[in-house]
């Protein structure tokens, strides 16, 4: 029986630059009905214990900038080693070893905020998740959505999974980018091994109830929503608006044949994302 | 000292006029004929309209009473790995090329050469990766919104290669488009445009100087520039935002269930660019053209075309 569970993959407490200690951090997670958080803080392991029901989990987040200003790299890995000390001011092609080495799962933090390209998640061997959301970043400066650069990568061919997160700072900017993972276990193990395989969406408010590929016809079926878009490369893809007045909770594509991959994502009367992990074709 | 250009539409002379620059009729791929096409959108409201079917240019034809109709063509081709949808639209356009599976950059001088006025269509539906724009020869203006592209395959919003270009200090300017093939699809994506009297001449004058704002809904309603501080004044807004290269800028977010619709931002020197970008309770959006900012300090400065 696997369990689905609900996580926050990236927030900051005390412990770097966060404003709330790591356990009030968790307990507000906890009371919004999460099932776990993984404490990502800045170059550094944090450690707080479980609660009641509630798995606190062990990440970090290494970040450098280039020569170019223009550019910035951030990447969070997840149930990262007990005392993992990343290269302090080391390039991007050094900080993503150090990830792959201490955590058995990783990706790429807000490429928008970032300036990062498509072209340049395909710099990494190995990364294979970024983020699509980011709370923070969208709160900040309205450049919280990585869907640009997710695509593209996509199309250039990449198994490239994505994540919404909240990169939480403060108070205002936790649970409101989650993620949903099929999880053989209740524990940080199964939980990374889940993220490992895809088996979860990303949401900041809709649900996704199935994604499937019967034939060649994919389906998505959510709650309800605004629309409900499936999106693929080569110009395939579809919109389903729903009409005024009313909400749409399924839509259906039947494939080209050309498509190297197609995801859902659905959009709920708030304006909210939900997003699909993708189905590789 | 920092450096701030800002040709602002706001504050020139004239007044606004209202318009789509991208559409097709049965010349090409679209539902009904050039003056079906003008009548509706006469009957929205519009004052210009350009006609831009795929290797054609428009015949002359009477318009409607109040509607200059601009003549214009929209041409492609298929480049790279993995492919990328080459589409390039062209105003006053003398003469379009075949369409063909070859390098983007011949098709491109072509259309460099024989037209008054000429943009990017469609970055995102395109599969443009974010920094390809930095590799136009001579790229001014891009489309930033285009509704078919949104309304079919959810593929219509291209801020993320705007901004891309823009940080690597590209003077760009971005339209929102109809891009209009059925009758369904007029009305969803347009420019208010500045400029005291409008005629062909006068229309490409000011496209050239980048004088309008972009949008699918929200208005804009005034832009102020006064020494560091930008002041902007739309319509009931969820959220206006003042977008920069990062990490500078700023997102200025209405309450849960209230609107705002004003917002100041102080220009600190670092930015290289600032757009306002206006998103409403539907999730519409409206866009200004940048302001573009050179910090002598800072390495490199500003190169393109553009103001």
């Amino acid at each position: 029986m696997t369990k689905r569970l609900k996580g926050a993959l990236h927030a900051h407490t005390r412990a770097s630059d966060g404003s709330q200690e790591p356990a009030e951090l968790v307990a507000h997670y906890r009371e919004m009905g999460y099932d776990f958080v993984f404490l990502t803080d800045h170059n550094k392991v944090t450690h707080c214990g479980d609660l009641d029901n509630f798995l606190v989990l062990p990440g970090i987040e290494v970040g450098s900038a280039t020569k170019n200003p223009d550019q910035y790299w951030h990447f969070v890995g997840l149930m990262t080693e007990a005392g993992a000390t990343p290269p302090m001011k080391a390039p991007p092609d050094v900080l993503w070893p150090f990830v792959r080495r201490t955590s058995p799962f990783g990706f790429l933090a807000h490429p928008y905020w970032s300036q990062v390209t498509g072209r340049d998640l395909l710099r990494f061997p190995g990364l294979s998740c970024v983020e699509v959301w980011n709370t923070g970043c969208e709160q900040e400066l309205t450049r919280g959505h990585g869907e640009y650069p997710w695509d593209w990568a996509l199309s250039a061919g990449a198994k490239m999974t994505a994540v919404a997160v909240d990169d939480c700072h403060g108070f205002d900017d936790v649970g409101k980018g989650w993620v949903s993972v099929e999880a053989e276990a209740f524990t940080g193990d199964a939980i990374v091994d889940a993220l490992s395989r895809g088996a979860y969406y990303s949401s900041c408010g809709p649900e996704i109830r199935e994604f499937r590929l019967d034939g060649n016809t994919v389906t998505a079926v959510t709650s309800p929503c605004r629309s409900i878009a499936l999106i693929a490369d080569r110009q395939c893809g579809k919109y389903v608006p729903a009409s005024p007045g009313r909400t749409v909770e399924s839509a259906s594509l039947v494939l080209e044949g050309k498509e190297r991959y197609v995801r859902a994502e659905c959009v709920d009367a708030q304006g909210r994302k939900a997003w699909s992990n993708p189905l590789f074709l | 000292m920092t450096r701030i250009r800002f040709d602002n539409p706001f504050s020139a002379p004239g007044r606004w006029w209202k318009g789509n620059l991208h559409c097709h009729t049965r010349r090409s791929d679209g539902e009904l004929t050039p003056e079906e096409t003008a009548r509706r959108y006469r009957a929205l409201g519009y004052d210009f309209l350009a006609i831009t079917d795929h290797l054609r240019i428009l015949e002359p034809f009477e318009p409607p009473k109040g509607l200059l109709v601009v003549p214009g063509a929209e041409v492609h081709t298929v480049a790279g790995d993995p492919p990328r949808a080459w589409h390039f639209v062209s105003l006053g356009t003398k003469a379009p090329v075949e369409g063909a599976m070859g390098p983007m950059e011949p098709l491109l001088e072509n259309v460099r050469k024989n037209s008054e006025f000429w943009w990017l269509a469609h970055p995102n539906w395109s599969n443009l990766a974010e920094d390809d724009l930095l590799d136009v020869p001579g790229l001014a203006t891009t489309e930033v919104y285009n509704s078919v592209c949104e309304r079919a395959i959810a593929r219509g919003y291209s801020q993320a290669a705007w901004d891309r270009a823009l940080a690597g200090r590209k003077c760009l300017n971005a339209l929102a488009v109809d891009d209009t093939h059925v009758a369904g699809e007029i009305g969803c994506g347009w420019i208010m445009l500045r400029a005291e009297r409008l005629t062909l001449e006068t229309l490409y004058d000011a496209l050239r100087r980048g004088q309008w704002y972009a949008t699918n809904g929200p208005e804009i309603h005034d832009v102020r520039l006064a020494g560091s501080l930008v002041s902007v004044r739309t319509s009931a807004a969820r959220a206006i935002s003042f977008v920069a290269r990062s990490p500078d800028g700023k997102r200025f977010a209405a309450k849960e269930g209230r609107s705002i619709e004003t917002a100041e931002y102080e220009i600190k020197g670092t930015e290289i660019y600032l757009r306002i970008e206006v998103e409403d309770s539907d999730g519409r959006r409206a866009f200004t053209n940048p302001i573009y900012i050179d910090d002598p300090d800072a390495s490199g400065s500003h190169g393109g075309d553009a103001p």
